[in-house]
């Protein structure tokens, strides 16, 4: 039944309307954008502020508005992975904005709309609301990608985002349909109930699952559903771009997670499915990171970097459906992994771009020779880029390289050798690219000797990240035991009652 | 029975082929036509489901009002079709996908078949809707209490989601200088 106190476990998400409705309407009146930027960053405080509330206060799962709003660990934890992206698009787009776009209130707007739909995404429970929440988050994503009206590659790379993605939400409903079809319900957990009851050898489950993991698949940009990332990544605004990269990406990631496991989808036999989603990790694996290597253009490599890390994420994921059935301890171990990969994948990920905008930005190229020698005209865009690189590559000190670790001891240990060693092979792959773009930076002789002034809110934001970056690879331990009971929550409304 | 699962397979064929007329039209008043048909075709299934308030209420909105609207724009914008025709640059792509696309058909309806089997899936499991519709006599009222009662959230978010195309709409259609 429906209660006010209901509203208090949606407050997040209810702030961050209001804060883009409010953003809405200064625009109106002021075209001035260090005000509205302000008002978009302060504002962030107050669903940030009731994340942690909900956070501290918490004492279990809660489900609100008819079982639709899901509030446990793990969709906490998301919640605070898409606040930490809001806050860090507004500061990185601020200069891009009054170079290129014309409609920088909107594109604010548009962009805590996306998040508010990437909060739903995490924290609902049901299919339809899913469904409706996955749509809030993408239609803003494809006006964003279309926001520089001059350029024809923006107006192309926004129609096939439209185009793409309403074949993908296609998908995934039929998939949500047969999972109707099959069990009466909407509900994930009235979904987790019914499966208990199905035997094995079920097409039915495994032609569902498919069809939702396909959906997804566009989604998160797994190979063979790749194919929009590059075209979109090089023509949409390059910080529109850095949020595609993270924002979609982690959102899929978790709806696609919330699906299988608290859904229960486990609980049936699922080899076929593992052994397909499997053949899905190598193939992004490979292609991701092999395309990667031979690109010119910045974009277009980080466009399959981020394809190549979701096969990493992937692999987390198939590890953890296999062991799902035998033992949920253990499998949890897998989700909390992806987790952590998750987060640090999104922080690292936002500084890279924030960096590849500004150097962009300054030297006016998206090509790879264009950041020759850029370590003797900006040292410090070049030293922090270069982090965000070797972290995303898993070179040691750095997050990145715990990250990769955990979702691999934890593959290893659920039982899937053969795709950690594959993994493995790629990872160095791709240190050859990450690498090519820092020895290029340092090494090679620049074209012209000038020095580089970053704008102020451009190297505030890679500072930023790069420090958050450097904390994370402190705190590891303090944000595996957030992790961990959040992976744990996926199982608990199945085991608890 | 045999009448439904007959009835069922004709509607289908016809909403599948005036689906595929709404794209293979070159003309694009054809088109919208097409489209029409499929969404009364649709509206047709729903009858069979005997769902009234959702049969007319797509037929009222989708056929009518917003078929309209598409005819609007597409007379207002319709030009010379011939300037418009797209040269298809990767030849062997039409017929690759169109393979592909058979594939995917034969696979599925293989898998859904043996699977309806297999596990015996029946209409059973979709009792709680009916019982929907006796409780609450007649499936207005039922089609109201489910979307202002139990799905009122995505009912909710979905208002969003319209702020947001509309906001969309705004940003492409502002005229640039």
């Amino acid at each position: 039944m429906f209660q006010l106190s209901d509203l208090y476990l949606l407050a997040p998400e209810i702030s961050l309307v209001l804060l883009a409705l409010v953003v809405m309407v200064i625009d109106l009146f002021t075209k001035r954008r260090i005000v509205i930027a302000t008002v978009s960053l302060v504002g962030l405080i107050v669903p940030v502020g009731f994340v942690i509330a909900q956070a501290v206060t918490y004492t279990g799962p809660r489900t609100a508005l008819f079982r639709m709003l899901v509030v446990d660990q793990y969709s906490l934890f998301f919640r605070v992975i898409f606040l930490i992206i809001a806050a860090f698009m507004v500061l990185a787009s601020y200069n891009y904005l009054g170079k290129y776009i014309k409609a920088e209130g909107e594109f604010y707007v548009l962009m805590l709309f996306s998040v508010v739909g990437m909060m739903l995404m995490a924290s609902t429970g049901e299919l339809i609301s899913i469904y409706i929440a996955l749509e809030l988050t993408s239609f803003p994503l494809y006006a964003m990608a279309g926001l520089l009206r001059s350029s024809t590659k923006s107006s192309e790379a926004a129609l096939k985002y439209v185009l793409l993605g309403a074949m993908s939400s296609a998908i995934l409903l039929y998939g949500f349909a047969l999972l109707y079809g099959l069990t009466g319900t909407t509900d994930l957990q009235g979904i987790a109930q019914s499966f208990k009851s199905f035997g094995n050898g079920n097409l039915m489950v495994i032609v569902a699952d498919v069809l939702i993991i396909a959906g997804f698949g566009f989604k998160i940009s797994a190979v063979p559903f790749h194919m929009w990332a590059p075209d979109i990544y090089e023509g949409a605004p390059t910080p529109a771009t850095a949020f595609f990269s993270v924002g979609s990406k982690a959102a899929g990631f978790a709806a696609l997670i919330r699906i299988l496991v608290y859904g229960g989808l486990w609980q049936a036999d699922l080899t076929p499915l593992i052994v397909v989603l499997g053949v899905v990790a190598v193939l992004t694996l490979i292609l991701g990171n092999f395309a990667a290597a031979v690109q010119t253009n910045i974009k277009r490599m980080m466009a399959y970097s981020s394809i190549a890390q979701a096969g990493y994420i992937l692999v987390g994921v198939v590890a953890t459906l296999t062991m799902s059935q035998k033992n949920h301890t253990a499998a949890s171990s897998g989700i909390a992994a992806v987790l952590f990969f998750i987060l640090v994948y999104v922080v690292t990920n936002l500084g890279a771009f924030s960096g590849i905008i500004a150097l962009s930005n300054l030297t006016g190229g998206e090509k790879i020779e264009d950041f020759r020698g850029l370590w003797h005209r900006s040292p410090l865009l070049t030293v922090c880029t270069s982090l965000c690189l070797l972290s995303l590559a898993g070179i040691p000190p750095v997050a990145g390289f715990f990250s990769k670790v955990f979702i691999f001891t934890a593959a290893w240990q659920l039982g899937q050798p053969w795709l950690v060693i594959i993994a493995l092979l790629c990872s160095i792959v791709s240190i050859v690219y990450y690498g090519r773009i820092i020895k290029v930076m340092f090494f090679d002789a620049p074209r012209k000797e000038e020095r580089l002034v970053a704008p102020i809110s451009l190297s505030t934001t890679i500072t930023l990240a790069t420090a958050a970056l450097l904390v994370l690879t402190v705190i590891v331990t303090v944000v595996l035991d957030a992790a961990n009971p959040a992976a744990l929550s996926l199982f608990a409304s199945l085991l608890g009652k | 029975m045999t009448f439904e699962i007959v009835s069922f397979v004709v509607l289908a064929v016809a909403t599948v082929a005036t689906a595929i007329g709404v794209i293979a039209f070159k003309n694009a008043i054809h088109s919208a036509l097409s489209l029409i048909l499929t969404l009364l075709f649709l509206a047709l299934f729903y009858l069979q489901l005997q769902a009234m308030f959702i049969a007319v209420v797509q037929i009222l909105i989708y056929a009518g009002a917003i078929m309209v609207l598409f005819l609007f724009v597409v007379t207002m914008l319709a030009s010379d079709q011939d300037e418009l025709a797209l040269r298809n640059q990767i030849p062997w792509q039409r017929m690759v996908g169109g393979l592909l696309g058979l594939i995917l058909v034969a696979a599925l309806s293989y898998l859904l078949f043996t699977g309806a089997q297999v596990t015996g899936t029946t209409a059973s499991h979709a009792e709680s809707l009916k019982q929907a519709i006796t409780t609450y006599q007649g499936d207005t009222q039922a089609f109201g209490m489910a979307l202002f009662h139990g799905f009122l959230f995505p009912f909710e978010v979905t208002s969003l989601l319209i702020v947001v195309a509309i906001l969309g709409a705004l940003v492409f259609g502002r005229r640039t200088n």
